[in-house]
Formats: C-alpha cells, sequence, structure tokens
C-alpha cells in the first residue's frame, strides 16, 4: 500500500530533480576532464564523506559478501537487476524501445515469481538499461553540471533527476508497510553492497591506485553514461576521442 | 562507328570492369586480413599471458616481470600511450620534461602489468567482430566471461594501432564503455589542470606513486 505522504515526498523529490536537470547548463566539450564541472571543490568534499563511508561500512559489508556461498551473491545480483526491471521497461516506453520494454516487463513478471532471487529466464535475452536521466537526455534536456551527492556518487544532474523518477518505479518505492516496509529500508543498503561486492576489484583499483581518485571517478562516470546514450552512433563518431592518438 | 571500333569499345569496358572488379575483390581482402591479423593480436597476446601464468610456480618475481615487460614492449604502442596520457599538455613540455614523464610513466605501466595482465586473465575473451576505423584504427570487439562467475558477461573493446608500415600494437583496452587510456588521460589532466597547468606536479606525483608501487612490491 502506498502511504500518501511517501507519495508526496516522492513526487517533490522527482519534481525538484527535473527542476535541476531543466536548469542545467550545456557542457563545454565532450573531454570529460574539462566537462561542466563547477561545484568541484564541493564535490571532492563529498566524494572524501563517500570514501569514508565506503572505508567503514561499503567495502567491509562487500568483503564479507563475497566471502558468502556464491549461491548468496548471485541471488543478491539477480535480486537488483529484477528490481531495476520497471524502471527499464517505463523508460524504454517513453523512448520508443518496445521490444526492450517488452523485454524487461517479461522478465519483471516472471522473475517476480521467485521475488527476482532465482533467474527463471538465466541465458534468455537481457533488456538494456534503461533509465528516466536517459529518457531526458533522449527528449533533448541538457546534461548539466556534474554532482557528487552524499552517498549516491557524482552524477550529471540531469541523471540525479532521473534518479529520482526512478525511484519511484523501483518496486521497493511502493512498500511502506509492515514486513514489506522492512525490506524496502533495506533495499538501498543491500544493493548497495551487492553492486559494490561485484565490481570489488574495479572500485578499489580507482580508490587505491588513482593518482587522483575524483578524476578517475568522474572520467569514468561520464564514459559510461555516454556508453549508455550513444547506442545509434557511428564507430566514427565513437572513437573521435582517439583522433589525437595518431597526431 | 565500325563494327570493329564497337567491339574494341566493348572489350575495353569488360577489361575495366574486370580490373576494377579485381582491385575491390583485393582491397576487400586486404582489409580483411588486417581485420584478421587485429584479432590474432588479442589472442596472441591473451595466448602469452596463459603461458606466462601457468610457470608461476618456477618463474621468479624478477623473471616474471621481464617476460611482462617484453610482452607489454611487443603488444602495446608504450610511446603512443605514454603521449596520449599527457593530452594536450605533452606539447608544451619541455623535452627534459617529457623524456622524465616517460620514464615514470612507464615504471608504472610495467610495475602494475602484472596485476592488470593477471585481471585480464580471470576472463575468458570471444571476439565476437573487428572493424576498421579509418586507416589507423582498428577495434576487436568482444565478449568476457568472468571464470568465477561473479561478474556478469561484459562487453570489451581493444583497440588497435593499425598504421601503414608499423607493426600493430594495442593501445587501449575499453571494458563497459570505460576507456583505460581515456580515464588515464582525463586523471592526468585533471591532476595538471589543479595544479595550474605545472606538468611537473604531475611528474611528481607519478614518482611518488611509483615509489609507492615498488616499496608494496619490497623492491
Amino acid at each position: 500500500m502506498i502511504k500518501p505522504d511517501h507519495r508526496i515526498k516522492t513526487a517533490m523529490l522527482a519534481g525538484i530533480a527535473v527542476f535541476m536537470a531543466g536548469c542545467a547548463s550545456t557542457p563545454d566539450s565532450s573531454d570529460s576532464a574539462a566537462r561542466s564541472d563547477p561545484y568541484e571543490s564541493v564535490n571532492r568534499s563529498v566524494f572524501a564523506f563517500n570514501l569514508a563511508v565506503d572505508d567503514y561500512a561499503l567495502e567491509p559489508a562487500a568483503k564479507a559478501l563475497r566471502k558468502s556461498p556464491d549461491a548468496v551473491q548471485t541471488g543478491l545480483r539477480n535480486h537488483v537487476d529484477w528490481a531495476a526491471m520497471p524502471k527499464t521497461a517505463v523508460n524504454s516506453a517513453l523512448q520508443g524501445k518496445g521490444e526492450n520494454a517488452v523485454i524487461a516487463t517479461l522478465n519483471f513478471a516472471i522473475n517476480s515469481l521467485t521475488f527476482g532471487f532465482v533467474d527463471l529466464l538465466e541465458g534468455e535475452e537481457r533488456p538494456a538499461s534503461e533509465d528516466f536521466g536517459q529518457t531526458l537526455a533522449s527528449a533533448g534536456a541538457e546534461e548539466g553540471p556534474y554532482i557528487v551527492a552524499p552517498l549516491l556518487g557524482g552524477q550529471t544532474t540531469r541523471a540525479l533527476a532521473g534518479w529520482g523518477v526512478d525511484f519511484i518505479l523501483n518496486p521497493y518505492g511502493q512498500l511502506t508497510q509492515g514486513i514489506p516496509a522492512d525490506l524496502s529500508n533495506a533495499s538501498i543498503p543491500i544493493s548497495a553492497t551487492s553492486i559494490r561486492a561485484t565490481y570489488f576489484d574495479a572500485i578499489n583499483d580507482v580508490k587505491y591506485n588513482s593518482l587522483d581518485p575524483y578524476a578517475r571517478a568522474r572520467s569514468a562516470y561520464y564514459q559510461q553514461r555516454d556508453g549508455l546514450l550513444r547506442n545509434n552512433l557511428s564507430i566514427d563518431e565513437t572513437n573521435s576521442d582517439f583522433d589525437s592518438f595518431f597526431e | 562507328m565500325t563494327r570493329d571500333m564497337m567491339a574494341q569499345t566493348r572489350r575495353g569496358f569488360l577489361c575495366l570492369a574486370a580490373a576494377l572488379f579485381i582491385s575491390t575483390g583485393w582491397v576487400q581482402n586486404a582489409s580483411a586480413d588486417r581485420l584478421a591479423t587485429a584479432e590474432d593480436l588479442v589472442g596472441k597476446l591473451i595466448g602469452e599471458l596463459r603461458a606466462i601464468d601457468e610457470l608461476r610456480d618456477s618463474l621468479s618475481a624478477t623473471e616474471r616481470k621481464e617476460k611482462l615487460a617484453t610482452i607489454m614492449q611487443t603488444y602495446f604502442d608504450v610511446d603512443g600511450i605514454t603521449r596520449f596520457t599527457a593530452g594536450r599538455y605533452w606539447r608544451a613540455t619541455s623535452k627534459e620534461q617529457r623524456q622524465t614523464y616517460s620514464e615514470v610513466f612507464r615504471g608504472i605501466l610495467l610495475s602494475e602489468a602484472s596485476n592488470r595482465f593477471e585481471q585480464i586473465l580471470t576472463f575468458s575473451f570471444t571476439p565476437t567482430k573487428a572493424q576498421a576505423r579509418g586507416d589507423k584504427l582498428i577495434l576487436v570487439t568482444g565478449i568476457a566471461k568472468d571464470n568465477s562467475g561473479q561478474i556478469p558477461d561484459t562487453e570489451i573493446i581493444w583497440r588497435i594501432s593499425a598504421r601503414a608500415g608499423k607493426p600493430m600494437q594495442i593501445i587501449d583496452l575499453e571494458i563497459e564503455n570505460i576507456s583505460m587510456l581515456k580515464t588515464q588521460q582525463d586523471e592526468n589532466t585533471a591532476l595538471i589542470k589543479r595544479n595550474g597547468g605545472n606538468f611537473s606536479a604531475l611528474i611528481e606525483a607519478m614518482r611518488s606513486r611509483l615509489d609507492t608501487i615498488n616499496s608494496q612490491m619490497g623492491n
């Protein structure tokens, strides 16, 4: 059941996020190091806070999870993927990607039988992940500056706006009473721990082996985000960054 | 036009068409050969890394490092990678700074090679396609399967320099849209920018990083 105040809060969150995306400025370059980061000083402070949270909570939890049986880790991973299917289905539909929307819907419906912990469609085609940030991008919304949010990490204001809307589409966002409410409260740390465990080495590489972890994380974010948005670009467009290699 | 002239003209067209057909086929074959060579390069690299990995118990740390350094020099365009990672600041630096940067950067590259290659060996790579981008760059795309089963199948792209008259060499590995080369360049240029465009700040940071790596490795 959805509590009215919960709806209001999520709607407000989404509204603020969309407003922020609307106010966003245009990036000045495709170079991720030179992209819009006007709040770099504040961002770096929040990044340091997030790293401290990772030191004391996320990394130890992920390390413990990695020692658990494979079935536990796979189950959690499957569950996190399953919980993201409604957002993929809705955003695919909004972007006119009908086939992807249907695959995501079927995936969510069938795996609901196991609450997502067992992937009953293993080996079948997976939908490409779509979020509201991508929907805003496809609608022409500007990217906006880079913001590092406490606990959520670095993202553009457009993606942050998308996160607010996608939060409503998460099945946990709709559960607010009794045992499901407890599950709902636990869903974010569980997802975060599962993702941290899956990409444990890659994240530790950024954290411990970088000259500037903030710059490296920002670069990785922009590249990954661009990758999600450039589905229909040609090989020439997606590799122009490397032209200077041959000069 | 006489019958002889018409026959000659027809023969001329036929010869031209045949020449075009043959040359087009030759170009296509040459292009396919280049793509196959690029794909082979990746396969050979992985094969050599596996061979070294199998000798893990019989090689000393120094021997292993030397073998990996040889692989790095053979399969990777280390000079090009060094230059590219300095970004637009490379052109503005002095000859001495370039020399120092190259030495320190190579030191880090070779010291970290062992870890990087071990990470590569935790995956099995199946190439799915090779594409040329212009006449200098080839992309070999494939699916990396994590041997431990912990990470979902991932698309990776090897970028290969394929300049005429030079051996093909790897310049980049892209995993899930994240290019290692581009990330390193962004990180380096951000560090220089934060230090007011001072290239020496990057060299110092890299030297400090190299010292840390060496002390961790007990060198």
